[in-house]
């Protein structure tokens, strides 16, 4: 498999990860526990061969595992830590405050979560009792066996599959920090550190693979759940701290080899608190990763390609801005989605652009937005608004060049 | 009509969340057990008067009355009408029947169950004035308090109504048409009279598409729609074209929308339709694209349009900066002042469906208000309406 390069003459396609599990899956996700079992296993491989061709007939170009084998995009870590468990607890920072915009219109809960299966971090800051991460130990990593599997299976789901790439992703050090109930370590600082320096193994191996990694960084743009009542600058300040542990777990790997992914939280509620991307953009392009994965359909994010005329992308960096919506059914128009993409071409460069989803379809196993068949058509919708942008933008860049 | 001649102005589509106990004397109404009917006169008084007194708080132009007293947009007109009973037809999108799970999830299923639907089963005159009446006084007086730029009503055009309560009486679709026309023709008249901008509701012209003859050929379909558009502009023959608009729209439902039938396919027959304004869905993402079919269509002299720039399905809050884009978009293809920002569909097409929570609902409205003042800023002071990165060291 070869990096991204992303050629001038087509627009690459890819998601933020998460996709449906199958109601079997999905069931023993949530019963947790041993997992090692033969025909589980066996099942798990399937699923996950499942979710990459439906991801190639869809016409994603950049495909993962669809997250199948993992209960959350956070809480899947207490099964690859020692010193980190599950808890049923009050505790911890989405718990005591949840997402400011929903503290706003309350009422708002029963219209953003209804007829959704709420589960997992999703749940949190809503319920007073949810599932936290709790540290009761010095934390080493000792997921290599199921991340292993986890490799393995997408490498066989791949086998005679027509990709360009493929990708891993796991979470950065500090929201699984924000996520823990602390017991173990004395501080907040040494927590970090010691997750940075467990989940490197993780960061490692997926590269090593010859997987792109993909780093998920909601906390660098989620204010509103992390740090609502901080000022702008020392939140930036805590972000900075956090990129700067972030980076030492990258270190030795090749930049053009990961991406990391930005997120306002996954939940259909007013967002009215989001941070503007403006304001810690300069932040995300200290990450030593290429790629930036950014919601950009959204009704709230859908407006700041503007951010990128004068915050320009890092040499090296591209932007893979999500043209799809996850938590509206509607399947957008490959006219829409085009659109969105030269809006970003136009600033970036076609080149630096892969067409992405704002977040992923199943963040936590036990929760969907959008039916899993309508899923499927928005990334065909997806697929077919990169060839219409690709073949706009190439024929005026042509045309362009041609001129005297 | 109001013209955004200084600045952008902003209305929204007409229909906006009841208070609870009017929503539940509504859902009563509708279900044939009618609450007290002073009380529910005076329900619907103190309802309109805030509900335009928020309006304006949050920053809207051109005001109407939410629609306070009606069931929803299109079937009031049974309670007006004569000709109706009985049990005709209901009609479901197709693009839902499509995905038949995502129907469970709206609660589709019940949504039959708790409308009853009557068919048209004798001649339609305009039979009771009274309810027309009440809404003319209520939204006067409620005006006079709350003194906005400019006020609309809407109305059910013929064509809708005849897309939701099934002809079983005229010989033709087109003798049912007319017949509508005719018996309608008070309603605008009297709402024209009162000085209010009339507006015609019209998701026959583009829903009508995937929901009353998916089976049709487009040309076929087109054929259908000259029909509606002529039963239009006879109701609306004595009205002059400047005082009113219509609403087009696909269907106020959070589904697929894969059937929807593109604008450009459609233009130039909405074009005929008397009403100088036009209001259209143009912010969710079936729709929000189609700002470019106007690059290649000119407006006709005399044309407003009122795009859509806030999603009635989603409980999102638009950005204002995004909000200022739509409206930049389209005001630098037909000009500035050919554009009046709007709102997709309505809130509450129906009373007893509100999607969004009713205070969201008028953040959303507020944005659309600050994105209006950010894109007018724009265009007529050159201040940009994006606010700018300045990064702290």
């Amino acid at each position: 498999m070869s990096a991204i390069q992303p050629s001038s003459s087509r627009v690459l396609t890819t998601h933020a990860g998460s996709l449906p599990r199958p109601a079997d899956v999905r069931a023993v996700l949530m019963r947790g526990g041993d997992r090692s079992d033969d025909a589980i296993r066996q099942r798990m491989r399937e699923a996950v061969a499942e979710a990459v061709g439906r991801q190639v007939d869809s016409g994603i170009d950049v495909v993962s595992d669809g997250e199948t084998g993992k209960v959350g995009f956070i809480l899947y870590v207490a099964d690859r830590l020692a010193g980190v468990s599950l808890e049923r607890t009050v505790d911890g920072v989405y718990s005591r405050h949840g997402p400011a915009d929903l503290r706003d219109y309350p009422e708002a809960l029963g219209f953003a979560f209804a007829g959704t299966a709420i589960s997992g971090e999703q749940e949190a800051g809503i319920r007073e009792e949810t599932t936290m991460l709790v540290n009761d130990g010095p934390i080493t990593y000792t997921g290599a066996a199921q991340l292993a599997e986890g490799l393995d299976s997408l490498r066989a789901a791949l086998e005679g599959r027509d990709v360009e790439d493929a990708f891993l992703p796991a979470i950065s050090p500090s929201i699984a920090a924000m996520q823990m109930v602390r017991r173990h370590y004395e501080s907040h600082a040494e927590l970090l550190e010691a997750l940075g320096e467990a989940l490197a193994h993780e960061y490692r191996a997926v590269v090593d693979a010859g997987f792109i990694l993909q780093v998920d960084t909601p906390d660098i743009t989620g204010k509103h759940v992390l740090g609502f009542d901080m000022s702008l600058q020392a939140y930036r300040e805590q972000v900075a701290v956090q990129i700067d542990v972030l980076n030492r777990a990258l270190r030795g790997i090749d930049p053009s080899r990961v991406r990391i992914h930005l997120c306002w939280g996954n939940y259909p509620g007013p967002h009215h608190h989001d941070l503007p991307l403006r304001d810690v953009i300069d932040l995300a392009y200290r990450v030593n990763a290429a790629g930036i994965s950014v919601e950009a359909a959204n009704p709230r994010h859908e407006h700041e390609w503007t951010v990128f005329e004068e915050a320009p992308l890092p040499e090296g960096k591209y932007v893979i801005p999500g043209v799809i919506d996850v938590c509206s059914p509607y399947i957008e128009h490959p006219e829409v989605v085009a659109q969105r993409i030269e809006r970003y071409a136009r600033v970036v460069g076609v080149e630096n652009v892969v067409a992405g989803t704002d977040c992923g379809f199943g963040s936590t196993a036990g929760r969907t937005n959008v039916p899993e068949r309508i899923v499927w058509a928005k990334l065909s919708s997806l697929a077919e608004g990169a060839k219409r942008a690709a073949s706009r933008l190439v024929r005026s860049s042509r045309s362009g060049k041609a001129a005297p | 009509m109001k013209h955004s001649t200084q600045r952008i102005l902003c209305t929204h589509t007409g229909s906006l969340p009841r208070p609870a106990d009017l929503r539940d004397a509504l859902v009563r109404i509708d279900q044939g057990d009618p609450p007290d009917a002073e009380t529910f006169a005076v329900q619907v008084q103190a309802a309109v008067a805030d509900v335009v007194a928020r309006q304006v708080a949050a920053g809207l132009d051109i005001v109407n009355d939410g629609e306070m007293s009606k069931v929803s947009y299109s079937t009031y007109v049974t309670e007006r009408l004569s000709g109706f009973g009985g049990a005709g037809r209901s009609v479901a999108p197709p693009d839902i029947q499509d995905f038949p799970e995502w129907a469970l999830g709206l609660g589709m299923g019940d949504v039959s169950d708790t409308i009853a639907v009557p068919a048209c089963v004798d001649d339609v005159t305009y039979a009771n004035r009274a309810p027309l009446d009440t809404d003319l006084a209520h939204l006067r007086a409620a005006v006079r308090t709350s003194a906005p730029h400019d006020v609309f009503m809407s109305a059910a055009s013929p064509g809708v109504v005849s897309l939701f309560l099934e002809n079983q009486h005229y010989a033709s679709h087109d003798d049912y048409l007319h017949a509508l026309a005719a018996a309608m023709k008070v309603e605008y008249d009297a709402i024209h009279q009162a000085g209010f901008v009339l507006q015609i509701d019209c998701p026959d012209l583009a829903m009508g598409r995937h929901i009353q003859v998916p089976g049709a050929s487009l040309e076929e379909w087109r054929r259908t729609l000259l029909l509606h558009v002529d039963a239009l502009n006879e109701a609306t023959c004595d009205i002059p074209p400047a005082d009113m608009r219509i609403h087009l729209c696909w269907g106020n439902y959070e589904g697929p929308h894969h059937l929807d039938v593109p604008l450009g396919d459609i233009l130039d027959i909405v074009f005929r339709a008397r009403p100088a304004g036009i209001a259209f869905e143009a912010a969710n993402p079936r729709h929000e694209h189609e700002w470019q079919v106007f690059e290649d269509v000119a407006l006709p002299d005399g044309k407003v349009l009122i795009p859509g720039v806030i999603d009635t399905t989603t409980s999102y809050v638009e950005h204002p900066e995004l909000v200022a884009q739509r409206i930049l978009r389209f005001a630098r293809v037909v000009g500035r002042e050919r554009v009046i920002a709007g709102t997709d569909c309505g809130f509450a097409s129906a009373a007893a469906m509100a999607p969004i929570d009713p205070k969201i609902t008028f953040a959303k409205l507020r944005a659309m208000a600050d994105g209006a003042e950010r894109a007018s800023g724009e265009l007529w002071d050159g201040r940009p309406a994006h606010t700018p990165v300045t990064l702290p060291r």
